[in-house]
Order: C-alpha cells, then sequence, then structure tokens
C-alpha cells in the first residue's frame, strides 16, 4: 500500500474517532429515552419509508429509513408526537416518556377521499427543511394517473421527466444526470442492480408499477452508503405484501397485462407479494399471420417473514427476458435476474442493522440458425453481493450509520458457438474477467442548531481486478490498427491483478432561512469501475460490461451542488431553484470506428478523458390538493474533452441538451373523473453529420465527417393525455375497477429519432437526379397514439 | 428476397436487426441538413494486385455534400509505387487516353506484385506528398463454385409477376466452397459479378471477413444475387491486411450508419494514407473463379 493510501486511512480513522467521541459525550449529557418503532400503511401493513414523525413543541423530528423504522431520542416527559406522510391521514400520539418504548403506527390512505386532505404546517415541509437535496421521489399513484406509451404506467419515463434527467429520445429507457451518461447510474430493485433496464428496446422499463412501493432518484449528495456509480441512484423497492389480507391487482392494456396477488402467509407475522407481466404483441402478430414475434414477460415475487418486532426477512426476486423471433431462422433476447435476501434486525432502539445477500446476472443471445451459417452468440455479467449496513441514532442531533459492502463480479463477454455440424463458424470464446469490488463506508447526520444540518461521510473504495485471466501489454496500447502485444502475464484465479483505491467523500448542509426557506449545499465524489461498453447514445442490450483493469482507470465524479428551496401555500406547493458543476475524469469513451463486439484486444479501443457539466435547474411542485403535480425546467451544458477522439478537440457529449422543461400534472375532476397530463419541450440531440461526401470503389458514395456532435437535431416536444374513469359502483363492491384511456402525443409532432443519410431517391427506391446525390433522412418513432388500460384492484 | 450475409461481420448483424425493429414501428422523411462549409480532401483509391492488369491509383476530391455530380478527379498528380526492394514503378495517368478514365493512373508497362513483399504508394498533388504502405498476403484458393435453384426465390419471381426472358430466370444462387487455412491469420475481401457487373445484394454491402471465427472448411456460401441459367458468375476473392480489413469494415460502418443512436457516431474510415488523406491503398493477392449457370 503506498504513503497516499495510508494518509486516507489515516484520516478515515481519525473522522471515525471524531464522530464516535461526538456521540457519547453528547449520549451522556443528560437522562434521555428513545422510542421507536415501525410506521406501516394500516390496510396493508406495508411499512413507509420517510414517514415524518415531529415533536411540535421542541421542533424536533425524523424520518422513518429504508425499512420503515424510526427512532427519536428525547429527554424524559410527556410529548405529543405527530406521524405524518404524503397521501395518508396524520396521527398524533400522546407519549409519556419515562423508558426506552416500541411504538408502531398504522396510517390510514386518503387516496381514494377527495374531500379531506390534511396539510400539515411544518412536518410536511420536507422540501425545505430536510437535508436532501437533488433527490426526487416518484409519486406512483399519481404515475398510474398519467398518460403513458402504449398505456404502460413506466417509473423510467418519469425519472425521465425529473430536472436535470435528460432522456435518449422517445420510446428509450435511457436516461442522463447531470452531464454523465447511461452507465453511470445505478438501478437498484431491492438493492439488486439491473443492468438493462429496457423491455423492447426500452418502450417499457423492467419496473412494473403495481409492485413498487417506493422509488427515488439521488442525483446529488448522494449518501455515502450508495456508490460505484458516477452520476445517480434510482433506488426502487418493491411492496412487501400486505399481512392483514388477500388482495391483488389484475391489469390489461394495449402492449402488456398483468396480475398481481399479495396477502398474509401468517396474518401480521408473514407475507407475499407475486406478480407477473407480459406482452400482448405477438398475439396481434398471430392475428396478421406475421413470421416474426416479439414478446416479453416479467416477474416479481417477494416472500416477508417478521418473527419478532426486532427482526424482519424477505427474499424478493425479478426475472424478466425479451424474446426476439424473426422467422424461424433468427433470434435473439436479453433478461435480467436478481434475487436479495435481506434481514433487519434492531439491536435496541437505536441501533439498526441490515445484512443483505444479493445476486444479479444480465445475459443476452443471438441466434440465426442456418446448416452453413448458423451460430449462437451468448454473454453474461453475474454479480454476487454482500451488504452489512449499520444505523446508530446517537441522539436526536446525530444519527450515525456506517457498513461494508463486497461484491463479486463476474463478467463474460462473449461465446460464439456453431449450432449446427456443418456451419463455417468454430467455437470462439472471449475470456472472462472478474472482479471484486469492496467499500467501507460511514456517515453522520448531525442537527448543528435550529438552523443548520449537516450531513458526511467517506465511503472507501477498494476494486480488485483479479484472475482467472490473461493480460496484454500492448507496443502501443491506443494502436488499434497495428495490434502488437508485447507481454502477457498469466493470473490464476483470485490472484490479485490491479488494485484501485479510492477514497470518496460526501457532504451536505441545510441552512434554514425562515420557516418555508432554506438554502442546501452538497458535494459528492463518485467512483466508478464498472464500465459499458457502447459507443452510440442510446446503449442496446447487447453492449457487455468491462470492469476497470489495467488499462482501464477507474471513473472519477466531483460534484458541487447549491440550492434554494421554498414552500408556499402553506407548503402545499414546494419551489427549488438548483445549480450545478460536474467534473467528471478518466470518463469512458471509445475509439473512432472502434470495434466494440466481441474484441480481443478491447483494450485497444478504449479512450479515456474528461467531461464536465453544469446546469441550473427549476422545479415547482404541488404534492396534494384537486391539482398535483410538477413543472420542471434543466438549462445544462455538458462536454467532453477525450484524447483521441474528435482529433482532441472539444466537443458536445452525445446526451448535452441545453433546454428541457416538462410539466406533468393530475387533476381530480371528480368522484369518477380524474385527468392527467404531460408536456415535454427539449433542445435536439447533438448529431454527427457529414460535411461533404465522396465517391469510392464501384459505387460507393461516402459521407464526409469533419467533427463529432456538430450538428444538433431538432427539438423534441409533446403533450399526451389522460383521463382515469372509475366507476360509481366500486363502493359497493369488494373489488374496484378503473379505466385508463390515455392519447400519446396529441398533436402527432414528428418527433426526431435520428438521421441518417442515402443515396436520393422516391419512395420506391428509384434514385433520383443523376444517381450522385445525396439526401438525410428524419427517423421519427410515434405519432399520435391512444390506448386502454383496465385494472381490477381486489 | 434479402439474403444473409456471412461477409459482413455479427455485430452488424445485431445492428441490422435493430434497424428492422426500427422501420416497424418507425416513419421517417427527408430533411434538409444546415451541412458546414469544408475545403475538398482528397481522396486516394489504390489497388496493386499479384496479378497483370489489376493495378490502378484514382485521385479525387471530395465535394460538399449537397453538390451534385461526380465527384471531382486530379489528373496531375505524380503517382509511384516503390516496393521493399527499392524498385520504383511510375503510374501514368489514364495512358490509354480513356475519357472514363480520368483521375486513373496505371503502370506503364504493366506490374504486378509478389507475394510477400511490401508496396509504398507516392502521390504527390501540387506540394502536398501522401504515402501509403501495404503488405501483399497469400489467398487461399476457391475450390468450386455451385449452382441451386432456390424455390423461395422462384416463387417470389412468379407471384411479382418479374416477366423478362431473363429477369423471371434468375432463382439459381451460387455457392462458393473453399478450404480456411487455419494456421496464419487471414482477412478477404469478396467481390461477385454477374456478366461482368459488379453484384451486391443492396448498394453499401461490402463482402469483407475475418477469419477468427471461422472453421476449417468454408462450404455453401452463398454468393450475392441470383443467376439465370447460361449467365456467369464470376467471383474475386482478395487476401488483405488487418488495416485493409479495417477500412472496409469502416467504410461499411459508415454507409449504414444510423446517426449515431444505436450504433457510434459515424467517423471517416481509418485509412493507411498519410496527411490527412481519404481513401486506402490496398495490396492484395487474388483468386478468382467463374462459373457458367447450367
Amino acid at each position: 500500500m503506498n504513503s497516499q493510501n495510508q494518509i486516507m486511512l489515516r484520516k478515515l480513522s481519525l473522522i471515525i474517532y471524531i464522530l464516535l467521541a461526538l456521540g457519547s459525550s453528547t449520549a451522556l449529557a443528560q437522562q434521555k429515552f428513545t422510542l421507536s418503532g415501525y410506521v406501516r400503511d394500516a390496510k396493508s401493513g406495508e411499512e413507509l419509508i420517510g414517514v415524518t414523525v415531529y415533536q411540535p413543541l421542541i421542533k424536533t423530528g425524523v424520518l422513518t429509513n429504508t425499512y420503515g423504522f424510526y427512532s427519536i431520542t428525547l429527554p424524559e416527559g410527556n410529548y405529543q408526537l405527530q406521524f405524518s406522510y404524503l397521501g395518508y391521514e396524520q396521527v398524533s400520539k400522546d407519549i409519556d416518556l419515562h423508558q426506552n418504548r416500541e411504538l408502531n403506527i398504522d396510517l390510514s390512505g386518503n387516496i381514494q377521499e377527495l374531500s379531506e386532505v390534511i396539510v400539515t404546517d411544518e412536518a410536511i415541509d420536507a422540501n425545505v427543511s430536510a437535508l436532501n437535496m437533488s433527490r426526487n421521489k416518484l409519486d406512483i399513484q399519481q404515475l398510474k394517473k398519467l398518460p403513458a406509451l402504449l398505456g404502460e404506467p413506466d417509473v423510467i419515463k418519469m425519472v425521465q421527466l425529473l430536472p436535470g434527467v435528460i432522456s435518449a429520445g422517445e420510446g428509450t429507457s435511457s436516461f442522463y444526470v447531470r452531464g454523465g451518461s447511461a452507465d453511470q447510474n445505478l438501478i437498484l430493485i431491492d438493492e439488486a442492480p439491473i443492468y438493462d433496464p429496457s423491455h423492447l428496446f426500452g418502450i417499457v422499463s423492467v419496473f412494473n408499477a403495481d409492485v413498487i412501493k417506493d422509488s427515488e432518484l439521488y442525483k446529488g449528495g448522494i449518501p455515502a452508503r450508495f456508490g460505484g456509480r458516477l452520476s445517480s441512484i434510482l433506488d426502487v423497492q418493491t411492496k412487501d405484501g400486505n399481512n392483514r389480507r388477500l388482495g391483488g391487482v389484475a391489469r390489461l392494456g394495449l402492449l402488456n397485462s398483468g396480475l398481481m396477488l399479495e396477502g398474509p402467509i401468517k396474518k401480521e407475522k408473514s407475507s407475499f407479494i407475486l406478480s407477473a407481466r407480459r406482452s400482448n404483441i405477438d398475439f396481434y402478430q398471430k392475428i396478421a399471420k406475421e413470421d416474426n414475434t416479439v414478446s416479453f414477460h416479467d416477474i416479481n415475487a417477494k416472500v416477508n417473514w417478521k418473527p419478532s418486532n426486532k427482526n424482519r426477512i424477505y427474499v424478493a426476486a425479478y426475472f424478466g427476458r425479451d424474446v426476439f423471433d424473426f422467422g424461424s431462422d433468427f433470434g435473439f433476447d436479453w433478461g435480467n435476474k436478481t434475487v436479495t435476501l435481506r434481514w433487519n434486525h434492531l439491536f435496541n432502539e437505536r441501533m439498526f442493522s441490515n445484512t443483505s445477500l444479493i445476486a444479479s446476472n444480465f445475459d443476452y443471445g443471438l441466434t440465426l440458425v442456418d446448416p452453413v451459417q448458423g451460430f449462437e452468440w451468448v454473454s453474461e455479467l453475474t454479480e454476487y453481493t454482500f451488504k452489512e449496513d449499520l444505523s446508530y441514532f446517537i441522539n436526536p442531533r446525530n444519527e450515525l450509520s456506517a457498513g461494508y459492502h463486497v461484491t463479486y463480479r463476474k463478467f463474460s463477454p462473449g461465446i460464439i458457438r456453431p449450432n449446427d455440424s456443418n456451419s463455417i463458424f468454430k467455437e470462439t470464446k472471449l475470456q472472462g474477467l472478474f472482479a471484486l469490488d469492496h467499500a467501507l463506508y460511514i456517515g453522520n447526520q448531525q442537527k448543528v442548531n435550529e438552523k443548520l444540518s449537516l450531513k458526511y461521510g467517506l465511503r472507501l473504495s477498494v476494486f480488485q481486478n483479479i484472475g482467472a485471466g490473461t493480460v496484454y501489454t500492448y507496443a502501443d496500447r491506443r494502436d488499434n490498427i497495428n495490434i502488437q502485444r508485447i507481454d502477457s502475464i498469466n493470473y490464476d484465479g483470485f490472484e490479485n491483478i490491479k488494485t484501485y483505491i479510492n477514497l470518496e467523500p460526501r457532504f451536505a448542509a441545510r441552512y434554514l432561512l425562515g420557516l418555508h426557506s432554506s438554502l442546501k449545499f452538497s458535494y459528492n465524489r463518485m467512483v466508478q469501475n464498472t464500465h459499458l461498453i457502447s459507443s452510440g447514445t442510446v446503449p442496446i442490450p447487447f453492449n457487455t460490461w468491462h470492469p476497470s483493469s489495467p488499462h482501464l482507470k477507474p471513473q472519477l465524479a466531483d460534484q458541487l451542488t447549491l440550492g434554494y428551496f421554498r414552500n408556499i401555500s402553506n407548503n402545499s406547493v414546494e419551489l427549488s431553484a438548483e445549480t450545478y458543476y460536474k467534473n467528471m475524469e478518466n470518463v469512458t469513451d471509445f475509439a473512432d470506428n472502434a470495434s466494440i463486439f466481441f474484441n480481443e484486444d478491447l483494450a485497444t479501443e478504449f479512450r479515456q478523458g474528461r467531461s464536465w457539466s453544469y446546469g441550473l435547474e427549476l422545479m415547482a411542485r404541488k404534492k396534494e390538493g384537486l391539482l398535483s403535480g410538477f413543472a420542471s425546467y434543466t438549462w445544462s451544458k455538458t462536454q467532453r474533452d477525450i484524447s483521441g477522439v474528435n482529433l482532441n478537440r472539444t466537443f458536445f457529449a452525445n446526451h448535452d441538451r441545453r433546454h428541457v422543461f416538462n410539466v406533468t400534472a393530475a387533476y381530480e375532476l371528480n368522484e369518477r373523473w380524474s385527468l392527467g397530463g404531460n408536456f415535454t419541450y427539449s433542445t435536439g440531440r447533438p448529431l454527427t453529420i457529414p460535411a461533404g461526401r465522396y465517391e469510392y470503389g464501384e459505387g460507393y458514395n461516402v459521407d464526409l465527417i469533419t467533427e463529432r456532435n456538430g450538428y444538433k437535431l431538432p427539438p423534441l416536444h409533446r403533450m399526451d393525455v389522460s383521463a382515469t374513469m372509475t366507476p360509481k359502483k366500486n363502493g359497493s363492491r369488494k373489488w374496484k375497477s378503473s379505466w385508463v384511456f390515455a392519447l400519446y402525443n396529441v398533436y402527432s409532432r414528428q418527433n426526431p429519432f435520428t438521421v441518417y443519410t442515402r443515396l436520393r431517391q422516391d419512395e420506391d427506391g428509384n434514385l433520383l437526379g443523376d444517381g450522385t446525390e445525396k439526401e438525410a433522412r428524419l427517423i421519427y418513432l410515434f405519432p399520435i397514439l391512444p390506448s386502454i388500460t383496465y385494472t381490477i384492484e381486489f | 428476397m434479402k439474403k444473409h450475409n456471412t461477409f459482413c461481420s455479427m455485430t452488424t448483424t445485431v445492428l441490422k436487426a435493430l434497424v428492422v425493429l426500427l422501420i416497424v414501428t418507425s416513419c421517417e422523411k427527408t430533411i434538409e441538413l444546415d451541412v458546414k462549409q469544408t475545403a475538398p480532401q482528397v481522396v486516394i483509391e489504390g489497388l496493386l494486385t499479384d496479378k497483370e492488369g489489376m493495378q490502378y491509383v484514382k485521385v479525387g476530391q471530395t465535394v460538399g455534400f449537397y453538390t451534385t455530380g461526380s465527384t471531382p478527379r486530379i489528373t496531375d498528380a505524380m503517382v509511384a509505387v516503390s516496393d521493399d526492394e527499392g524498385e520504383r514503378m511510375v503510374f501514368e495517368h489514364n495512358p490509354n487516353d480513356h475519357p472514363d478514365s480520368l483521375g486513373y493512373y496505371l503502370p506503364d508497362p504493366s506490374y504486378k506484385g509478389e507475394i510477400g513483399h511490401t508496396y509504398t504508394l507516392s502521390v504527390t498533388i501540387g506540394e502536398d506528398l501522401y504515402t501509403a504502405s501495404d503488405k501483399l498476403l497469400p489467398v487461399t484458393e476457391i475450390s468450386a463454385l455451385t449452382s441451386e435453384i432456390n424455390d423461395e426465390e422462384r416463387e417470389y419471381l412468379r407471384e411479382n409477376n418479374i416477366d423478362g426472358p431473363i429477369e423471371r430466370e434468375r432463382y439459381h444462387e451460387v455457392f462458393l466452397f473453399a478450404e480456411e487455412p487455419q494456421e496464419r491469420k487471414d482477412f478477404y475481401l469478396f467481390k461477385f459479378y454477374r456478366n461482368g457487373q459488379v453484384l451486391r445484394d443492396d448498394d453499401n454491402e461490402i463482402y469483407v471477413v475475418d477469419d477468427t471465427s471461422l472453421g476449417e472448411s468454408i462450404d455453401d456460401i452463398p454468393i450475392a444475387g441470383f443467376f439465370a441459367p447460361r449467365e456467369v458468375a464470376r467471383v474475386e476473392m482478395f487476401s488483405i491486411t488487418r488495416p485493409g480489413f479495417l477500412y472496409y469494415q469502416d467504410l461499411t460502418n459508415i454507409l449504414g450508419n444510423d446517426g449515431g443512436m444505436f450504433s457510434p457516431p459515424p467517423a471517416n474510415p481509418r485509412s493507411n494514407l498519410s496527411n490527412n488523406a481519404l481513401g486506402f491503398f490496398q495490396v492484395s493477392a487474388i483468386a478468382v473463379s467463374t462459373f457458367v449457370i447450367p
């Protein structure tokens, strides 16, 4: 270990010491007791995340953590505590606190009741009072009422509307956060990473809205417990299953249908949830007597067991697959599989632990059935993670968290196998790549005084590229034409090839300017050791991932964010303005004309460099009332400077878009009808277009390229509307039905997807002019599209 | 009817599948690009083979994207090729004074390369010198060409009422057989002809192959297009170097680029020419086989 790393470790141990000292000194000062417990949904028993537990007299509050658990330590006395949560009735409890106590609270949802919406004065002002910035919670209930592409409510499509987020284009599941590329988002389902969130190349994402309990996007001020990607964390948690009664949702849509069932296994003690979706497209294709079939399906399952109030265990699994068959001779498929085993344990009122074992797998395959040219191509990525996270509620002013995570990753970039004995192909395999990724973190959330709160932490990332494998040394690593391997070293299984150690400081501060406004600041450094090998704008499922290695350095990002937050109209409207600057080093890019598929010398294609992004994000959100929704505007600029790309000149990143404006709103018209709408506008994406052309060989007419991303596509804008009808007779039935009617792209705007060039020709393909002329063709995807979705809840 | 193409790399298969999908759900229209004005760039296309009469160097220029007409040729360049033993051969501009051959430079007297030698091209235009080197590698022989009736194509011609006397009989598929030497690294470029005319499945198709995943026997590989009885199929198989293979692969990529959505951003092919010239100087051994459809 070199001296720099030792200094880092010494710094880390000093900070741990200070944090511990801080905790013990204040804890000893006074006779205090701790009240703790879980907050749950009264109907389903589902634990609620982020519920405000507030004591109005001494103006002290805490939030329930990701497990629905809260802990508040107060001086001995009598208190009134308020429990409030968006979309739920507020509950007040009188507590005599003369000893450590446990108190579990059930909150009733008021989603269906339109009349009584309680807006509390301070407890619900999290926009201003919470430390979080650059963080957006997604409202799943509202999502289901909003117009969706082909009628399928999709969390990722909502993420794409948030400030600071840019979408690659319509019908994609890729998103870009604050200048980061698509692979710099850590997408989690019950803590397990999803490597490709798309179904049907992105028209739908892997997230089934019927099973999502909570989803949140972190764009900045990222807590120390998260790491591994540069730009964002999309943390999706599925429901635990109703532990009080059997229920479910059946959904019949245009694109796909689904069924969700949940219920108790043993009442109040254990529950399950099972949900499956399947696309209907191949059904229509059969009717149309088409040879091609396209389908996807996915399954979410979870079993939740609570042996005691101190222990909770769940096993959650996701399995999804897309299958495309073109006739009987060509096809491909891909899918994600994840399993999470999680154990929450309460050591005492103030110490909470979460232990997880996680497995995740992504694979794709491509098959050509042909007696001569038949082959099968498969690629796979598997990882196993162990995580131990601890929370320690030192006192109402300090909440300490610490943990250790370790992941083993195995990358199998590709195997090509002949699938017929007469095939001209022979079996060819790229060598596997392996990595061990350790992280140790500690952080504290501290309330300094009434106005100032801080959150600070450190994450130590120790990444190892390990064997088995052979590492080549090249005469010139960046020469991808005349590749000269000058040396090779063989490594055994688990033998260390290369270690990268990085220290990631995290810091956030909130300063209250008054009752209704605050200033927030955050800084975070992130490190990414898993790189996506993709050179297009939108990653496709056939892209592979690669660990940091002797030839590929970890990507680093430093981000500074400053924000002003204000609530108006009794906290019913939240306003925020955030500005950020992000500098990214060793951003992974590829040489012009890189061969990124099936390349044994992929290292010669890596080009790493600097990228930087800055922007301003404005957001207004109305959470409650007849009209709810948000509007966001983002101005941003993202550039790259990568040696060996674009003749070493600075260029705009593929996902640079100057202006993005989004509005999404729902309006409760009456008991039967509610309306929803989206409007989105964004500057077109940068595009590389030819400056000239030339003739070559036997009649090839070739474009001349002079610079990368020097042109912008026309702007994208679109409006979608929806109406949700809940029939009146629902009131007397045991089950409730609803219809969602939606129109996507109301004014049928021809939104640009991409531009390609060809010889100038008419609709039938006959060349026009003298046969040498070229033209540019704009591809646009979706015209106005109606959809109907029928849902039954029981 | 569209045929499978083994000669394009498998990666393009993936991207093509995506394009198929796009076409299912998408529409398109012609738009006017606001292209930047740039100075013309030199384009050099050179071929040197081990067969007499199959060498040329063509020198031309680029034009603006929307400029119509043939691209300009440069007729006053100084062109020469030298081998690694110091022998130098001058290429004369259009020695036969053929009006279609402006910009073409041919060796005078005739000349051919030898396997194992490296050749260097130099082209001087005014003050500017452009050079490139490439190696003449051996090529494997084409062991046979055969033909077979393709029923699907026959059905297709019938259904679409193709009634030209020759056209309606063009349902014979030609197959190629060769032995692929496993002990050395090979790259091949194929050109197909029907009655002397270049034949491709698509205007932008280039038939190059890397032998990495090829087994020892290449049997029953269909060549481009379909033939009628008595038509002549000709296959030219060129040995190319890795830079040559990459050049043609890059050329395929830019010709079929989707605008950088799924495929990488379009880029000029990697050339072996110095001084930022476009194009390639290709040195090859050739195996030729012809076949008359019975």
